[in-house]
């Protein structure tokens, strides 16, 4: 019964662990917008309002779109986790509650980050985070305070 | 009311059309849906546990394991016509008073943004009398398998006809939503329907870092043809049934609901707790609830643990009509009602209970959850039982066990 008991326990807890192991604190994602967006810093509450479908227009009264990596993607966890401290599960969650009351729909999807540099270059309105070695001199990277 | 709005949606539709042809994008059409597969164990074999009270069945009594207590599906087209114009029709099928699934409307109605910040819908919409209220069907969405009964059975929460301005700010560094709403509704079950007129509600919520304040206050009219009529009998027994008819009756009377939320949610764990107290000079009279639960959060695992409490605060029983004053047959009426009477007013839920659970997010939009409640019905009250059977006796405790895989996509 004890062994029964204790093969759970440990998988469980090594799971706690390997979540802690990854998700270091420095964020390995750059936050960025076209080099003609109108702005290049964010506060962090801004940008979690921005993500999280609370606020489409930042204090400068500029209108912001945020854009998101599709599901799954570690670029997109990592973001997550950094700047919300929430689990991809608890997003889904928090989005199933604004589809369903009406509330908005997530930001639109891009497969990776060569997709969303594309995208962000074409629209000075958009914001979006990449994995740094896609970063280039069209973008800009946004400071987050 | 949904006519209505179909026909004003037609009517921006074509106003709004020159919009539609400049922005590229739009029109643009989602389908979303969320459901539950769930089953229920209640070791009280004399009545049934429901989580819906419109439901005709539940655990317990008819069903040893029933599936018909949490289950159900909803489907949910979004259509976004323009920036400002979109539309949302949500259609769920779940346990109904008269056994079926047939679908129902849950939401259908039209928004307007006026501003990015300012908008009006108009249709068909669920009134956030509570914290979870609006997406309380959605189970994927909240910590347990059902939210917890004692707040959220104080008043029945359905959807209603009507207009809703929601209006959101931001200061430093919180961002709120006010929400008003006017309108009408009504929910059938087994042998009638209630409907409730004139009702309005009024709703704040903060969202300030990790923390959420929710407060609502709302009144409506509730009115019962069956209850109507019952208060109808007891004005055949002159001035004492009229005194009675008329303290207790519902029809034109205002129920009213206030509501207080708070949830703290730093990620890796989580406490959220309501209070919430409905008021009405009539039968329902005056009932309070509260529930606080407690998650912590490791890799995919959500264990939870909660305490919740409901009373009823106004008086449970009525001498009612002196019967020994009246002639036969109509001594023997008088006993009946009054006895109809009595049972009814002590109907309310007065509990305690205790829920311990767990959720794995095993893979992304799906959930499964397993949840153990003992629920302890204090003096004579038979909580939100229903079928009760001849051997029932209330004021027991009962203990539930429950599963659910919940999944939106």
């Amino acid at each position: 019964m004890l062994k029964r008991l204790t093969a759970p326990l440990v998988s469980l807890l090594l799971g706690a662990a390997l979540t802690m192991v990854n998700h270091p604190a420095r964020a390995e994602v750059l936050v960025v917008v076209s080099a003609e967006a109108p702005f290049t810093r964010l506060t962090r509450s801004d940008l979690r309002d921005i993500y999280l479908g609370r606020r489409t227009l930042i204090a400068s009264g500029v209108q912001v779109e945020p854009l998101d990596q599709v599901e799954g993607t570690a670029a997109r966890s990592e973001f997550y986790f950094h700047y919300t401290g929430q689990t991809p599960a608890q997003i889904k969650a928090h989005w199933a509650k604004q589809i369903f009351t009406g509330r908005g729909q997530p930001p639109q999807t891009l497969t990776n980050s060569r997709a969303m540099v594309e995208r962000l270059v074409s629209d000075a309105k958009a914001l979006g985070y990449i994995d740094p070695s896609f970063l280039d001199e069209r973008l800009r990277v946004v400071t987050i305070e | 009311m949904v006519r209505q709005a179909t026909w004003l949606c037609a009517i921006l539709i074509v106003t709004q059309s020159g919009v539609l042809l400049a922005d590229s994008g739009l029109p643009n059409l989602e389908f979303n849906g969320y459901g539950t597969l769930g089953v229920v164990h209640s070791d009280e074999r004399n009545a049934d546990f429901v989580a819906d009270l419109f439901a005709s069945e539940g655990a317990g009594y008819s069903d040893d394991w029933s599936a018909e207590v949490d289950s159900r599906l909803g489907l949910q087209a979004t259509l976004r016509m323009t920036p400002q114009l979109s539309s949302v029709v949500q259609v769920v099928s779940e346990k109904r008073y008269d056994g079926s699934f047939a679908p129902d409307i849950e939401w259908a109605n039209v928004q307007y943004d006026i501003t990015p910040n300012l908008s009006f819908r108009a249709g068909r919409m669920v009134q956030s009398s509570f914290m979870s209220s609006e997406h309380r069907k959605v189970n994927y969405a909240t910590p347990w398998v059902r939210p917890p009964q004692e707040v959220y059975r104080l008043i029945p929460v359905a959807n209603f006809d009507g207009v809703d301005v929601r209006y959101r700010y931001h200061s430093e560094s919180a961002s709120n939503e006010l929400q008003l709403n006017f309108g009408g509704g009504s929910a059938d079950y087994q042998s009638g329907s209630i409907d409730a007129k004139d009702s309005w509600g009024i709703s704040h919520r903060t969202n300030w870092g990790s923390t959420t304040l929710f407060a609502s206050y709302g009144e409506l009219k509730v009115s019962a043809d069956e209850i109507s009529r019952f208060f109808d009998a007891y004005r055949l027994f002159g001035l004492p049934g009229e005194e009675i008819a008329s303290r207790y009756e519902v029809d034109g009377k205002r129920t009213s609901l206030l509501s207080l939320g708070v949830s703290y949610d730093p990620g890796s764990w989580f406490v959220m707790g309501e209070w919430s107290r409905s008021s009405s000079p009539s039968l329902l009279g005056d009932s309070e609830g509260a529930y606080m639960t407690f998650g912590y959060r490791i890799a995919e695992w959500t264990p939870y643990v909660g305490v919740a409490r409901a009373k009823v605060t106004s008086n449970t029983s009525e001498p009612g009509l002196n019967a020994a004053l009246y002639p036969s047959p109509f001594t023997e009426g008088a006993q009946l009602l009054n006895g109809v009477l009595n049972e009814l007013i002590s109907s309310g839920m007065q509990q305690e209970s205790i829920t311990v659970g767990a959720r794995w997010d095993f893979r992304p939009g799906m959930a499964f959850t397993a949840q153990y409640d003992h629920i302890n019905m204090r003096s004579e009250s038979s909580g939100g039982l229903i079928n009760q059977q001849p051997e029932f006796t209330p004021g027991g405790r009962i203990n539930l066990f429950s599963l659910a895989l919940d999944f939106v996509f």
